[in-house]
């Protein structure tokens, strides 16, 4: 149980958290973004996945995989080299409307960030509402 | 000032003695594309922009402010998914070569691509297939 799309978890951080370890041990787990969404699965929750390029999750297939009843969407960061960068949410100072947390709201979902350093953070919409996961948390299966 | 620009010519479409199909870009403005992505989709096109580089950041937009990305293309320098850690690491590559053009209004002659929204899809669409870059400031 956990380390693989489709797995059902107690809860959104869960399914987070083990979408986060799944995309760090695959081969290319620097070099490249990987994302998806997490979803409700009868009374658990799981999630999908898909891998993008150094820059970037191909659009298309990322927003044409969201379920319809998509609770949040996850995504990894590359290793660029400056830890303060690729270790927090994304975003142009100079651009308002952009990165991480501007995705979340265009998107309507928090959005889960797993970094290069190993933790998770989660944007659900404020900036109150910036949490980081315990690092090294395990994911809790649902017994469902 | 055009004559004193600083002119670049991407390698993929590079030939001596000029960029192939030049005459063939439509000269767009981002307003246009922004505006009429179905119309211009596919097309050849010419456009000048301001360039903004970060982490899931590789914008050509409107203006020095925008309010959002909604207000920039995605500069698509490669958007397919590496088979290898090599590959990977050339696209990383190929990417950062914008770095040097953040903070300068550049025309490009590219392709623009309406399905291609950039990073999580929140870019207006894509320029990609760059054949020419020059910055004008």
């Amino acid at each position: 149980m956990g380390l693989d799309p489709g797995d059902l978890f107690a809860s959104p951080d869960d399914a987070a958290i083990d979408a986060g370890n799944w995309a760090r041990r695959q081969p290319l787990r620097y070099t490249v973004e990987f994302g998806g969404w997490i979803y409700p699965q009868n009374s658990c929750f799981t999630y999908n996945a898909l891998s993008g390029s150094a820059t970037s999750l191909p659009p298309q297939k990322f927003l044409s995989m969201r379920p319809p009843n998509a609770v949040a969407a996850w995504h990894t960061h590359v290793s660029s080299g400056d830890p303060s960068i690729s270790n927090n949410f994304s975003g142009d100072p100079a651009i308002p409307g952009s990165g991480d947390r501007y995705s979340s709201l265009r998107l309507g979902v928090p959005l889960y960030l797993n970094t290069p350093a190993g933790d998770n953070r989660v944007y659900t919409g404020s900036a109150q509402d910036e949490r980081v996961l315990p690092l090294f948390a395990k994911p809790k299966p649902c017994n469902c | 000032m055009l004559a004193a620009a600083c002119a670049q010519t991407v390698p993929s479409r590079q030939s001596p003695g000029g960029v192939p199909g030049a005459e063939s870009a439509l000269p767009v403005s981002l307003i246009q594309l922004i505006a009429n992505p179905e119309k211009f989709h596919g097309k050849y096109v010419f456009v000048t922009g301001y360039v903004r580089i970060g982490l899931e950041n590789y914008s050509l937009c409107l203006v020095e402010q925008v309010l959002s990305t909604q207000e920039c293309l995605w500069i698509q320098t490669d958007g397919t998914t590496p088979a290898s850690e090599q590959e990977a690491k050339q696209q990383a590559e190929k990417a950062a070569v914008w770095k040097k053009y953040h903070g300068h209004v550049v025309a490009v002659r590219g392709t623009f691509d309406m399905h291609d929204t950039g990073h999580l899809g929140g870019w207006a669409g894509a320029i990609g297939k760059i054949a020419q870059l020059v910055v004008l400031r």
